[in-house]
């Protein structure tokens, strides 16, 4: 990890100079690299051996990627701060926000180079997470149910995990636990959420605002008089529509770990080393239980 | 026709004929894991199907709710069957890829110089 932040920092002292204290401010700022960790765990969980170049190059852009995609949510979420700072876009506005991510991108392929099965996985990524994007949108406000809530988190968090666990594996065999995974930490983020957390790095008032489909908001409008409220165009008895996700919070917990113990299962069958991944798994099953 | 002098049919039956049993034999214990996996998920989603659509009177829930969940229930029963069937597949395509590869290892190893040996394994 010292050596992918060593990169990071050195991609960044060769970026723009125009551009540059808006990514110091965006990189630097302490993140989890949670994401490249999958892309490590799961080549360990294939291989032996040292990571190879193209594996750091790979864990380097999809770091590049993820905040361009943090970006991207702080600017439609209208969200003034991430991880207790100033988001971009509040800082630098939002003009230089939207250039930044665009800037982020293009130099993500660049330092891909010839990695053409890299540049494939994260192309798929970019249009996946676009399209979850706007699905998302439009499903908002809508008595959906548990299986809508896994169709959306696994293209939009899901995707990010498969593309890392591709990326790590080379194979395509761990496609499925990266996305369990990435299904997991979407579900653990929205519990997490509810219970008013900063673990995760954000609060949920801005999903139960706009009418996002979160793993307790799904469980909560099965019952027909909650989901009256969650559709309700005005946005009316928030608070109460609140304490009813708090109340699912345990049936939400239990349906993660569930989930958890698929992506063990899922790990058992197809890796070599199973361990990294389940570790992965324990890691991001915490996240909700803090 | 005929069969080939006796002499000659134990490297058949240990080349072709045995590789093709361990495969069958695979083949049988995948199909018998789904047919057990298929029973366990129609296990679980009867109890769970049933139990939302029965009116619960002490939460007040009204038939409606029922449905939702049973809506919902069915359809992860689908989704689970669907990831069921492809899981199985994998795992015989896997398994396969072993024999494969383990039965590409003993043909090599009547070739004695060492240029020509197989030095890759089957990323599968």
């Amino acid at each position: 990890m010292n050596d992918l932040r060593e990169r990071i920092a050195r991609w960044i002292a060769g970026c723009s100079e125009e551009l540059r204290e808006a990514l110091e401010w965006q990189f630097l700022a302490g993140s989890k690299y949670f994401r490249p960790l999958t892309i490590f765990s799961c080549y360990r969980a294939v291989n032996k051996g040292p990571i190879p170049e193209q594996i750091m190059q790979s864990a380097l852009v999809i770091e590049l990627f993820h905040n361009v995609s943090l970006i991207i949510d702080d600017i439609v979420d209208r969200s003034p701060t991430r991880r207790g700072r100033a988001t971009m876009h509040t800082k630098f506005g939002e003009l230089q926000a939207l250039m930044t991510s665009g800037y982020i991108v293009a130099e993500g392929y660049l330092q891909l180079k010839d990695d053409l099965a890299g540049i494939a996985l994260f192309s798929e990524l970019m249009k996946r997470l676009g399209v979850a994007e706007c699905m998302q949108w439009r499903l908002r406000r809508q008595p959906l149910g548990i299986e809508d809530w896994r169709k959306v988190a696994g293209e939009d968090t899901g995707s990010m995990f498969e593309v890392c666990a591709c990326l790590g594996d080379r194979s395509g065999r761990l496609r499925t636990f990266g996305g369990l995974l990435g299904l997991l930490y979407h579900g653990c983020d929205d519990v997490g959420d509810v219970k008013g957390l900063a673990a995760l790095g954000g609060g949920g008032e801005e999903d139960l605002r706009d009418g996002i489909l979160t793993l307790p908001a799904a469980l909560a409008i099965r019952d027909p008089a909650v989901a009256r409220i969650f559709c309700d165009p005005e946005g009316r008895n928030l608070a109460e529509l609140g304490r009813h996700f708090v109340a699912k919070l345990p049936e939400a917990e239990s349906y993660l770990d569930k989930i958890a113990e698929e992506g063990r299962t899922e790990a058992r069958l197809f890796a070599a080393d199973p361990a990294p991944l389940i570790a992965l798994i324990e890691q991001t099953r915490q996240l909700s239980r803090y | 026709m005929g069969l080939p002098p006796t002499g000659q049919e134990s490297p058949a039956i240990t080349d072709f004929v045995l590789p093709m049993g361990q495969a069958m034999v695979i083949a049988a214990n995948r199909s018998l894991s789904y047919w057990f996996g298929l029973a366990q998920i129609l296990e679980n989603h009867q109890a769970l199907m049933a139990q939302s659509l029965v009116l619960d009177p002490t939460s007040g829930r009204g038939p409606e709710s029922g449905r939702l969940t049973a809506a919902d229930e069915l359809r992860a029963l689908l989704r689970e069957v669907g990831e069921l069937a492809v899981r199985q597949a994998r795992i015989l395509q896997s398994e396969l890829s072993d024999l494969d590869e383990s039965l590409a290892q003993n043909f090599q190893q009547s070739d004695l110089s060492g240029s020509y040996r197989r030095r890759w394994r089957s990323k599968i």
